[in-house]
């Protein structure tokens, strides 16, 4: 995924546009174009499907213009609030259908999920996550999908669950380590 | 809270190409919808009432366009 830090003139900038926003919404379409890729990225990874992908990306953005109002500034812009925003649709989207959540994981976030003592093929310890994953509240799946799907920082994640950055490092380390531990070749 | 049972699938990631990112985004199509949902509801109501006698209409004509190749 592409870089998504945005330096703090970027971020004030796109304060500006939303404070125009509010009064126009076609005033929105800067940021829609700036943020529509990252949001689209990680909705079609989770439904591997780009049909599905746009119409619930056009719903979360449809949903930020309407509920702009409800925005707080914070030194991160509005990417944590579309990302909210998009993890609520696709928790609506997976209860109303009950189809697969897929997480697309490359060969370095898999490292993440094993030790080093470890050796499992990437193919293997991919069914090994998957199995962990399915035990996990929707919650802390979230959390992986955010954290090396979305590539979001702690940061990040903390806005966008409303906790502190503390709490949701130890809370995304007590699970690694969690799933490291049940994560065994048989 | 609630494990609703997802089923999870780890695949390899496969990052979708620029066109259909941009394929995918349609600005215009949001503004149309905010501007839909803005129209007053007496406007959407009509437009329900007119489409609702449109559809009668044409069922009726059906219906008379049967009667007469039966009787004739």
């Amino acid at each position: 995924m592409a870089n998504t830090q945005m330096s703090k003139a970027e971020i004030a900038n796109e304060l500006l546009q939303i404070e125009a926003a509010l009064s126009n919404p076609r005033a929105f379409e800067p940021i829609y174009k700036r943020h529509f890729s990252s949001v689209y990225h990680y909705v079609k990874a989770a439904t591997n499907n780009k049909e599905i992908a746009a119409d619930i990306c056009s719903d979360v953005f449809y949903a930020a213009i309407v509920n702009l109002p409800k925005f707080r500034s914070n030194e991160e812009g509005i990417r944590p609030w579309l990302f909210g925003i998009a993890l609520n649709q696709l928790r609506m989207y997976f209860r109303a259908s009950g189809k697969v959540m897929y997480v697309p994981l490359d060969d370095l976030n898999l490292q993440e999920f094993s030790t080093a003592e470890q050796s499992i093929d990437a193919k293997e310890l991919r069914r090994f996550i998957a199995l962990q994953l399915s035990t996990l509240n929707e919650e802390e799946q979230e959390l992986i999908q955010l954290r090396f799907v979305a590539a979001c920082s702690s940061r990040e994640i903390a806005l966008i669950k409303n906790t502190s950055e503390e709490a949701c490092k130890m809370r995304l380390y007590r699970l690694l380590e969690r799933m490291r531990k049940n994560i065994q070749p048989s | 809270m609630k494990n609703h049972e997802r089923k999870v699938e780890v695949i390899a990631p496969e990052s979708p190409s620029d066109e259909e990112v941009i394929g995918a985004q349609d600005f215009s199509r949001l503004v149309t919808r905010l501007d839909e949902a803005k129209k007053p509801l007496s406007e959407r109501r009509l437009f329900r009432y007119k489409q609702r006698w449109f559809f009668i209409a044409i069922v009726i004509l059906l219906l008379l366009f049967l009667i007469l190749m039966e009787r004739f």
